[in-house]
This record gives C-alpha cells, structure tokens and sequence, in this order.
C-alpha cells in the first residue's frame, strides 16, 4: 500500500524554485496496479523519484506499507536503500560487470543481516524463474536483449520481496512489436505476484494495460484519475482528450437543457441539431469530445438522427485496417474519422458524419 | 488556450537531481577526499605565496626572527635581469619551441591519420618515444649527438664536409634549445591532434561536398572551422608544458647562456654564493605561476566552446585517407627524419656510449666494448636506492592521485553544492602549476610544518601528488559513460552509499582508474624538476641520479643509467597497453 499526501517538490532554479509538483495525493491499495501517466515534464517521474527516495520531497507525506518515509514537515527522511521498495528503471540499469544471477542476487547480498548463500541461491533460481529467465543465470549482463534485460530489471527489483514496485517507463526502451508483447507479460507476472506496483509512462495504451487506477498528470497537477475506461470514456478535461487520441475538439457552448442530463449544444458553424449529456447550465462554455472512432462516415444523409454534421472529404489516408479521412464540415471545423477499409470513399465527395457518442467538457474559463 | 498553455510543461532542468544516498559514511569520505584534494593543491601554494612576502634571507620564511616584508618583491621585480634576460628568455624558449613542435606535430598527426602514409601503425609507437622516457635521458642523448665538438652528428658532418674544429651545429644555444625542446614536445602535441583527427565526424565534410563544395572550400569553411578548438586546445597544452621545463634549459639552457624562469629559481635556491634565498625564489615564481593558471582558465573556455560542437563525441570514426600520390616518399623522409632524431638516434647513441663509452662509432671501437659501466653501476647502492625510491613514489603516487582525483571526479559530477564549479576549476588549476613551482611550494610548506617529511620519499609522494586534474578528467569522463541509474538502481536494491561506490562504481570505473594509474606511473618515473627541488640523502630517484651522474663527467655511467630507464619504461608502458585493451578501454 502507498500514500503519497500533498507532495509538493521544487527544484532551485536560475530565477528561484521551479516547482514541478503542486500538491499531488493518491492512494494504491494493497496488491494494486497505479500509473501516472502523462507528457514529459509533467512531473510523473519526479514523483515516483519521490517515493522512491531518490529525490527529497519539498513538502507532503509518503507513507509506503504503513510506514511515513517521508514527511518533510516533520523531518522524516528514509534514504533510498531503507525503504522497502524495488525498482525498474527506464534504462534497466543492468550492471553490465556482473553476469544475470548477480545482478538478481545484488539486493539480497548487500541486505543486513547477511542473507546465507543457500537462501540467495533459491531465492534468485526462483524470481529468475518466474521471469522466464532461469536457463540464463551464467549469461554476461551485456549480452542480453533488450527484453531480457528487461526481464533483469524486473527479477532484481521483485528478489527482495519489496513492499512496493516502481517502475519508471519500463517499456519505453524497447521496439513497437517487443513492447506489445512484454506489456502482457509484464502485467501478467506482477499481477501473478500480488506486488503493489506504480508504473510511470508517458504511453496510454501502457497505462491502460498495466494499471488498474490511472491519474493523468500535467503541469505538477494530477488532472483526472480513475479506471482506464473512465478516463478514456469520460475525459474531464480537453487536455486528457487530447493527450490521450487524436480526438475532435470543438468549441461551443451550451444552448438549452433539453432533459435530465442532456443538452443541445451551440457548436460553431456547425447548424445541426446537436444534442449530448451534460449538466452543465445553458450558456457554459464547453469543448465538445469527439472520437474518430465514434463518427459514422455515410455518403448519404442518415434519417431522422441527431448529431448529423454534413461535409465534404478533405483528404483520404489509406492505412490497411482503416481509412482515415480528413472531413470539412459546412462552414465550420475540421474532423478526424475512421471508416472500413472497404468503404467507396473519394477525396472531395460530399458525405455526413454522425456522432454516435461525444463528450462534453465544460470549458474552465477562470 | 488556457489549456494549451498549461500543457506546456514548467521542466526543471533535467540535471537538477538530488544527491542521492549519501548518507553519514558517504559525507565523511566525500569531506574527507575533498579536504585531501584542496590541501594537496592550497596548502603548498598558499605557503608559497607567504614566503614571497617573508624576510630576511638569513632566516627560514617562519623561523622565529623572519617577519613580513616586501624587500623580496622589490628585489626581484627593480633588479633588471627580470626584464632583461627571464622574461625575453622564456618567452623566446617557450614561443619558438612550441612553434616548431606544434608544426612537425601536426604535420605527422595529419600524415598518420588522414593520409595513406605506409606503416602507420609502427610511425604512431616510434614517434610517442620521447613522451615515454624522461625528457633529461633524451637531453644527454641530444648532447652527446651535437655536442659542438664530438657530438656524433657534428663528427659525421664534419667528415662529409672535410672541414675540421667544433661545429656546424652547436646545440648550446638557443637555437638549440628550441630545436631540442620542439623534438621532445612533439609526441605531446602529436596525441592530442591525432585524437581530435580521429574525433571529426567525416559525414561533416562529406555534407559539405553533397551540398556542392569544392574539397578547397570544404577544407576552408568546414574542417578548419570545427576543428579550430581541437588545434587550440592542444596549443595551449604545450605552451603550458614548455613554460615548466626545467631538464632541457638545465643541460643544454644553462652552457647556452640560456636564463628560463625555472633555471632561475633553483639558481636563487643554490645561489654561487650564500644562503638559499626562499623568499626570492617565491618572488620568481608568482608571476609565472599567475601566467601558467590565466593560460589554463583560457584553455577552459577553448575547451568549452569546443565542446559546444557535435564532433566531440568523442567517438572514433573511420577517416577518408587522402592519397598521397608522389608526395609518399617526401613524407616518408619528413617522418623518418623526426622518428630518427626523437628516437633512434637517441637510443643508439646511448646504448653505445654505455658499452663503449663516448666515442665516435667505428668498427675498431667495437672490440673495447665492455659492460664495466653497468657492473659499475650495479655496484652503487645509490642506483638501488634510487631504482626502489622511483618505483615507490611513483607508484605510491599514482595510487594516490588516482583514488583521490577519482572521488572528487565523482563528487563534481554526481552532487550539486555550493562551490562546485570553483572546486572544479581549482582542482583543474593543478595542470597550470609548473612543476618547479609545484616543488618550490611544497619545500617551504614541509620546511616549516615540522612532520620530519623533509628530505626523505614521503615528502616526493606528496608532491608527486597534486596533479589531481589527472584522473579527476578521467574519472569524470568515466563516469559520464556510466547511466546513473546504474547507482540509483543500487540504492533501490537496499545498497548503501559505501557499498554501492565498492560494488559497482568501483570496478565499472576500474578502466578509467587504471588508465589513470599507468598514466601517472609513467608520469611519476619520467619526473625530474620535483625530486631535484626536494633532493635529500635518501630520496634520489633515477632521473636525478642520472643528471648527477652526467653533471659528474661520467658520460658511459650517465648512458648505462639511461638506458637501463629506458628498458625500465618500455616493458610498463607494453604492459600496460596490453592491459588496458583487455579492459575494453
């Protein structure tokens, strides 16, 4: 279990400190999978450098299996080697003058009191194992494959038993096929463990596919967080729309209730009878979700529906399983949207696009 | 928009990181190094400069009876041989050996590695000799070949000439000097631009001949331009190095007349008449030493600015060699000529005159070979004692520096603290002190602090020892290499700061460390100016030995005792080559 309270941190800088997390809290439950995922420079790193104890925090409270470890205001500062924790690093950190079976056994032999040879032996044959690397113990930490390593990495942070897993972008070095693989793999061997575990990346599909919680990070801030399926289904904000797919934004505003929970919707340029849930009070500014995937491409215009913009196809990209097409709407925005690969589809055809579903997002106009 | 610029991430810079893991064990030993480290360098200097301003000569600089006094400056700074003959001097000595020596050195690093020269490979091992074996060795070897009346090349001249008398070459003068000075400096310069060659990024030029340059205009606008930092720097090194010799301007500089800086001081030292005057020799070396730091800090900024261009990778690249067509054997010759007066020669000469004595080469002489200098030699316990006290203080040393060098390495690269930078630049500044300062400093330092270190082989280690930049460069660009996940990954494994530092920082580094090490060994063995400033009964060592040897007239003792050096050197030098291609290095 971790807790991390109003962690603040700031690092000195030319013109002051530069503060790069504002007072971020969460909590992940025992045995639990979190992800902080976002942009670089969102801080998401520095956070898991906090917990870990590799950074200091400015001000706030770390609490990992129920004991502070940080808590600046108080003074209480565990150094990075007392915290119970293991970490995969970015660059896997595999030391490259010590062969596998000692780079997994490293943590075990610098513990005090003195871990007996015989209980290192198993203990790293058994991780080793489990990470399917046991036929490759006696192998030279530079001859390994970036999968391999990876594997390391994860068997030297897990040998100890730690309370806590970190992992800091643990699949980023590796190539787009081998990433997909060693992402199950990865989710299946922690989740096989029970650890713990906080996964930092700035890669959505990672986030989604490793972690059960997700806080999306921007700017020193924890923006939203929830499931994978809350954040993607229900983004509260434009940014997260945005980070997360090349999905449509547009402006507008609310025009009038029409229901509970439901409203037309105002959008620029766009004549349609547009209507979407939301709450929000008539005149509130908002930006209106829409994604690829849920815009119905059709060359004629659909019977009596709702959310019908009508356009003309800017631009055709062929990509194999989908056509992507550019569409113009009438005298206003431009959309994103996907259709089958066997649709009759041509650049400058006259079509109309409907939103099966869309999200609204009041704007923050402070 | 307001989201738009809140997605602009506030980064702080990515450097900016925590000193991680230090706990108690690692401040006391990071205190600990660095406190070694500034007094190894301050403490000396900083007497130095006390003693500049103590007086009278009579009186050792903090004897009880000295005081404070400007009577040394004024003596040293109105008298007009400051001016008339140290200052035109050294700067003729210095200016026209650096001169001739960065010209043949550049024309052979260029030759050796972006031409087609034949044998580049034996060129590259011959040329480096003189920068392996002790500058006085070569000295005695230049004498003994143009010296104005036997000197070999003199003698062979001569006969091709048919005249008779002393001559035509006459290496006690200036001119001499220079020329001797300028073969000796050679391979330094010749390393230094052979790896800022071998540094430069050839798709460099080949982008300036796609986008439609003339090689002329490629050479003109493209290579000069980049590699203009890696020419300068290396300039400045051997002006810096030239301003401190000593050997050369004491065998050949002092029958020439010749009047450096460094003579200067060990002349005010061991003055024809009187008392050693302490505070006059400080007085001599300030400025000097003022002049070989600005050198340095200038170097500094070259450097910088040079590491600003993308061709510092620091990676080697396979080089375009140009064709020398019939230019080969004129180059050859150019070569040849350089290998045969910097090495050969040298080598021949005083591995004869050791067995024969010195005299001119013919095959008569042959049957009068004999090895009674060497047995001589092997006789005097005074040869033992210098052979254990150069090999002990060398070696101690280069421990020394090496493991210091190398924590402060880490301690500038891994902690941000106040004073960083200028501990930095001052532990660089070690490189800029020349060594007869160097020697000078840490005299007066263990005259007065009384630790009976004086006159004995402790006094050389610590001496020996403030070339801290060495490794401290090594180390650092060591551990540069090395991720520094690859200690957090330690620390997150539940390693303390010692352990971390012994299992892993410690042996990834052990290539840089031992490069460090044969470095500073064959540094240590090659030093003369520092053990003969500090000379005492019991701490000769053999590069001393051997110029009391040559200052006693006994030429086929001297040749003996040089070559003996050099077989010493070589063998190291072999090994250690080996070994650090083991090491991956």
């Amino acid at each position: 279990m971790l807790t991390v309270s109003n962690l603040v941190k700031a690092f000195p800088g030319k013109d002051g400190p530069v503060t790069v997390i504002e007072g971020i809290s969460f909590t992940i439950p025992e045995g639990r999978c979190y992800a902080l995922l976002g942009p670089s420079g969102c801080g998401k790193t520095t956070t898991l450098r906090c917990v870990a104890g590799l950074e200091a925090a400015s001000s706030g409270r770390i609490e990992i299996a129920g004991t502070v470890v940080s808590d600046a205001d108080a003074g209480i500062f565990v150094p990075v080697h007392a915290r119970p924790i293991g970490m995969v690093f970015q660059s896997y950190a595999i030391w490259p003058h010590l062969n596998v079976f000692e780079n997994v056994a490293y943590p075990l032999r610098v513990e005090r009191p003195r871990v007996p040879k015989v209980e290192i032996a198993s203990r790293v044959a058994d991780v080793l194992a489990l990470v399917g690397m046991g036929a490759m113990a006696d192998r030279p930490a530079t001859q390994l494959s970036g999968g391999q390593q990876q594997r390391v990495a994860l068997a030297r942070a897990l040998v100890r038993r730690p309370s806590l897993l970190l992992l800091d972008e643990p699949l980023s070095n590796l190539d787009a096929r081998l990433r997909v693989t060693m992402r199950n793999e990865l989710a299946e061997m922690v989740a096989r463990i029970g650890v713990t575990a906080l996964y930092v990346t700035h890669d959505q599909a990672e986030a989604f596919a490793l972690a059960d919680r997700i806080a999306v990070m921007n700017a020193g801030h924890i923006v939203q967080e929830g499931t994978p399926r809350e954040i993607y289904g229900r983004p509260r904000a434009s940014f997260i729309a945005e980070f997360l797919g090349a999905a449509n934004l547009l402006a507008g505003r609310v025009a009038e209730p029409c229901g509970p929970g439901v409203a037309r919707l105002a959008i620029e340029g766009c004549n349609g009878h547009l209507v979407f849930e939301t709450t929000a009070p008539a005149g509130t500014a908002i930006d209106l979700v829409l994604r690829p995937e849920h815009l119905v491409v059709t060359t004629s215009r659909p019977a009596n529906a709702a959310n019908v913009f009508a356009g003309r196809i800017d631009k055709i990209s062929f990509l194999g399983n989908v056509i992507e097409c550019v569409i113009g709407v009438e005298g206003g925005p431009t959309l994103r949207a996907v259709a089958a690969p066997e649709a009759e589809l041509q650049e400058g055809m006259a079509v109309w696009v409907r939103a099966s579903a869309g999200t609204v997002i009041a704007r923050d106009e402070s | 928009m307001a989201d738009a610029a809140r997605a602009l991430p506030r980064r702080a810079p990515v450097a900016v990181r925590q000193q991680s893991g230090l706990d108690l064990w690692g401040r006391v030993v990071v205190v600990a190094g660095v406190a070694v480290a500034v007094y190894l360098i301050a403490a000396p200097l900083a007497m130095l400069l006390a003693t500049a301003l103590r007086g009278p000569v009579e009186f050792l600089p903090f004897e009880p009876g000295a005081q404070w006094t400007l009577e040394n400056l004024v003596a040293v700074y109105t008298a007009p041989v400051l001016y008339q003959r140290i200052i035109p001097d050294t700067l003729v000595f210095v200016l026209g050996s650096v001169a001739l020596s960065f010209t043949v050195g550049f024309t052979l690093a260029w030759l050796v590695e972006r031409t087609d020269l034949p044998g580049r490979e034996a060129w590259f091992t011959l040329i480096l000799f003189p920068l392996l074996v002790p500058t006085i060795v070569l000295g005695i070897a230049w004498v003994f070949l143009m010296g104005p009346k036997a000197g070999w090349l003199n003698l062979a001249l001569r006969a091709l000439m048919g005249t008779s008398g002393e001559g035509p070459i006459d290496v006690f003068t200036m001119g001499g000097l220079i020329v001797c000075q300028a073969l000796a400096s050679v391979p330094f310069v010749f390393i230094l631009l052979t790896a800022a060659l071998r540094t430069m990024n050839p798709s460099l030029e080949e982008a300036s001949g796609t986008s439609g340059a003339s090689p002329l205009t490629t050479f003109r606008r493209v290579t000069v331009p980049v590699l203009l930092p890696g020419i300068l720097a290396p300039l400045i090194l051997v002006c810096l190095v030239t301003l401190e010799q000593y050997e050369l301007p004491s065998i050949i500089g002092v029958p020439a007349e010749v009047n450096v800086f460094s003579y200067r001081i060990l002349y005010e030292l061991n003055p024809a008449d009187g008392l050693p005057n302490y505070g006059g020799a400080a007085a001599v070396a300030l400025p000097f030493l003022v002049l070989g730091i600005a050198l340095l800090a200038v170097y500094n900024i070259v450097v910088r600015r040079a590491e600003k261009f993308v061709t510092v990778t620091g990676k080697a690249y396979i080089q375009r060699r140009l064709p020398l067509g019939r230019w080969r054997v004129p180059a050859l010759v150019f070569v040849g000529l350089y290998v045969v007066m910097g090495a050969l020669l040298p080598a021949a000469i005083l591995v004869w005159a050791s067995l024969l004595g010195y005299v001119p080469p013919s095959l008569a002489a042959l049957k009068t070979a004999s090895f009674a200098a060497y047995h001589r030699l092997f006789a005097d316990p005074n040869f033992w004692l210098a052979l254990r006290n150069t090999v002990i203080v060398a070696g101690a040393s280069a421990l020394i520096i090496s493991l210091v060098g190398g924590l402060l390495g880490w301690t500038l690269l891994r902690l941000r603290f106040p004073g960083r930078t200028a501990l930095d630049f001052f532990s660089f500044m070690s490189i800029g002190i020349p060594s007869v300062i160097a020697g000078l400093a840490v005299m007066l330092l263990y005259l007065t602090i009384p630790i009976g270190i004086y006159g004995t082989f402790m006094i050389l280690i610590v001496a020996y020892s403030y070339r801290l930049a060495v490794s401290t460069r090594l180390a650092k660009a060591g551990l540069m290499q090395l991720h520094r996940e690859l200690e957090e990954a330690s620390a997150a494994s539940g390693a303390r700061w010692m352990s971390t530092q012994l299992r892993i920082v410690l042996p990834l580094l052990r290539a840089s460390l031992f490069s460090s090490f044969v470095l500073l060994f064959i540094v240590g063995v090659r030093e003369f100016t520092l053990p003969l400033i500090l000379n005492g009964p019991d701490n000769i060592v053999l590069s001393v030995l051997l110029w009391k040897v040559f200052q006693n007239g006994d030429a086929p003792q001297a040749a003996a005792l040089a070559t003996l050096i050099i077989a010493l050197v070589i063998p190291v030098v072999a090994l250690a080559r080996r070994a650090l291609m083991r090491a991956g290095g």
